[in-house]
């Protein structure tokens, strides 16, 4: 990362994040930019004028880009006043699952066909006058381009999932430039999401219009030369031939003579964007509502519902009778399967990251910006001491429970690690989701907890700093650690989890509030 | 005959104008009175200095330790400095009396007060 900026923020855009190849043309420059010195034309991002003709300082295009570290953590606060909070899923009030009542939908969506349901309910009773989703192209089904919703049967034309970007930010600007629209939902990816998030955290003018945001979940997005190239020579497909793509464990390739091929994930995952391989956010963390398949439920998604606004239209929907919903506690398989593409996108990214920087190759800054720490931070992270930020009354497991009992207790409070603590309250170890993920499901009922739990420990006490604590997260790669009794190492006080840390970078007022004088 | 009627009746009237300066009234709604800078929203760009039809408005420096002069004397009330700016820092207030005896004291300086 450079510490300081070039005046024009195009200079430093097209040197950090358009030339190493990492734009994935979502177009909130173009949006964003005061004199439209940027246009997406053509799969490409094209720099139309000089813009220091106009300007001589100007910081719009970096700080919003969905890839620069600028305004991450102000982002945070549109959503980080829910109440809960979990690894791999982000804030949120409520996760169910739900479905649109009218068939027609699910059939179209080939899911739950909960976004549409919603769009289409918002319009009609004027919530929102137009929405921004994806459809596809004629010519070449696959393909998308963004569409701008303004009445409901509009939206028919956009019910299926995606797996390419497109320029959907772009859509937004055009949308209140161009049309003029005052009350808009709009409907990304997580980098999208991000982008119109990082747009209002700017303040920019355009974001008055903006009503809802809706996520999807995207593992990623394919680059489409590399996809189709790849796909002409190992299985002779041509791209019009495609009809759509599907994804349940492996991506499924439907051809339009009705021939389904399969491809395995890491076959595929080499012909994906370059900035998606990188990216951590499986379920639009950013965003008002996140929707998602439901696997390996048909006809149902799986919904994150993160914001008041969010709540708000989503009862409304379901009052209405649009929309049904189910608790998801009765399908832990549903949210088991749903977590463990949550951690494994996590986990790529992570390890895509480590292995370009031990090469010397270029890493977009967004991915760097959580795992380095400014120095204003660290200041305030040595500043604080573990007991200020724990989590006292922490939940745990005995060893004699069964994987299944716990993937339900999982579900039921989403907290991804739990110790694993015998009657006297000592600790014997650890267990996490992907101690689980490792048990094939059909023998998860017999197995127990303590053959499964990790028995070694990292552990703090409650008065090391959180600097200290941050630190011994990165070294051992772990997501969470246990604070114990200086004198008794197997009494537990609490537990700390990375995303207690970054919730107080977040909110240091709010915790300094708490924090006892 | 009717003009006389008519100039009759209005002598029963109340008048049809305000006793100015002594009466006002409230300017419409979307009236483009003196621009106004909210120096914590700006960002410095400069982009509402260049923009100005008639060159009310001088920019110094930039970025966040941009200073804003105003002329109001070579303002015309356009808002195009409002429009243009990416952020709304911009607004354009409801006065209009902005007569004066000297050119001084109608320059309006904006500075961001950290």
């Amino acid at each position: 990362m450079k510490a300081s900026r070039d005046l024009i923020a195009y200079n430093d855009l097209r040197r950090i994040i358009i030339d190493p190849g990492f734009c994935n043309l979502c177009g909130a420059c173009e949006s964003a930019c005061p004199v439209h010195a940027l246009k997406i034309e053509n799969g490409r991002l094209n720099y139309t004028h000089d813009c220091t003709d106009f300007m001589e300082f100007c910081p719009i295009c970096y700080d919003i880009c969905p890839f620069t570290e600028a305004l991450l953590l102000e982002t945070l606060g549109f959503v980080a006043n829910a109440p809960n909070r979990a690894e791999s899923i982000g804030y949120y009030r409520k996760i169910l699952l739900a479905q649109a009542v009218d068939e027609k939908l699910r059939d179209l969506s080939h899911s739950g066909g909960v976004v549409t349901a919603l769009l289409m309910h918002a319009i009609k009773t004027g919530f929102i006058d137009s929405a921004i989703t994806s459809e596809r192209e004629k010519e070449t089904p696959i393909m998308v381009r963004p569409l701008l919703s303004l009445v409901p049967d509009d939206l028919l034309s956009a019910v299926d999932c995606e797996y390419f970007s497109s320029s959907v930010a772009m859509a937004f600007g055009r949308a209140v430039h161009e049309y003029g629209k005052a009350k808009i939902a709009f409907v990304g990816t997580p980098c999208q999401v991000r982008a119109i998030r990082k747009l209002e955290a700017w303040e920019h003018k355009i974001m008055n219009s903006l009503r809802i945001v809706i996520g999807l979940t995207c593992l990623w997005s394919f680059s489409f030369p590399k996809l189709t190239q790849f796909l002409k020579e190992s299985y002779g497909i041509e791209v019009s031939d495609i009809l759509r793509i599907d994804m349940d464990g492996k991506y499924k390739v439907s051809l339009k003579n009705g021939k389904l091929i399969a491809v395995s994930i890491p076959e595929i995952r080499d012909h994906t964007l370059s900035v998606c391989r990188m990216c951590e956010d499986f379920t639009s963390e950013l965003a008002d509502i996140s929707v998602g398949g439901a696997h390996p439920l048909r006809d149902w998604s799986l919904v994150i519902i993160r914001t008041e606004i969010g709540e708000e239209i989503f009862e409304e929907a379901v009052k209405a009778g649009v929309i049904r919903t189910r608790k998801i506690e009765e399908k832990p398989n549903v949210y088991a399967h749903f977590v463990r593409m949550g951690l494994l996108k996590r986990k790529y990214a992570i390890e895509e990251i480590e292995r370009r920087k031990k090469r010397g190759e270029p890493v977009p800054p967004v991915s760097i910006r959580l795992l380095e720490l400014l120095p204003r931070e660290i200041s305030l992270l040595s500043s604080l001491k573990a007991e200020h930020i724990m989590t006292k009354n922490v939940m745990t497991v005995t060893p004699e429970t069964t994987l299944e009992e716990l993937l339900t207790i999982m579900t039921r409070h989403h907290h991804m690690g739990y110790p694993v603590v015998d009657d006297e309250g000592k600790i014997l170890g650890i267990v996490t989701f992907e101690d689980i993920s490792k048990v094939p499901a059909s023998r998860r009922g017999e197995v127990l907890v303590k053959e499964v739990a990790r028995k070694k420990l990292v552990t703090a006490y409650p008065d090391s700093s959180v600097m200290e604590i941050y630190e011994k997260m990165s070294q051992y790669k772990i997501g969470r650690i246990l604070i114990v009794d200086r004198k008794d190492h197997r009494k537990l006080l609490g537990i700390i989890t990375k995303t207690d840390i970054v919730h107080m970078l977040r909110w240091p007022m709010k915790k300094f509030d708490k924090t006892p004088t | 005959m009717a003009i006389i009627v008519e100039a009759i009746k209005h002598l029963f009237k109340r008048p049809a104008t305000l006793r100015y300066p002594f009466e006002k009234e409230a300017p419409p709604k979307g009236f483009r009175g003196r621009p106004i800078w909210d120096m914590h929203r700006c960002v410095g760009c400069g982009l509402c200095s260049r923009m100005c039809p008639s060159g009310a408005i001088e920019m110094i420096g930039r970025g966040h330790e941009a200073r804003i002069k105003h002329y109001v004397d070579r303002c015309l009330f356009c808002g195009q400095c409002s429009e243009s700016c990416p952020r709304n820092a911009i607004r354009l207030m409801n006065d209009f009396e902005h007569a004066s005896y000297s050119r001084d004291s109608m320059i309006y300086e904006y500075k961001r007060e950290s």
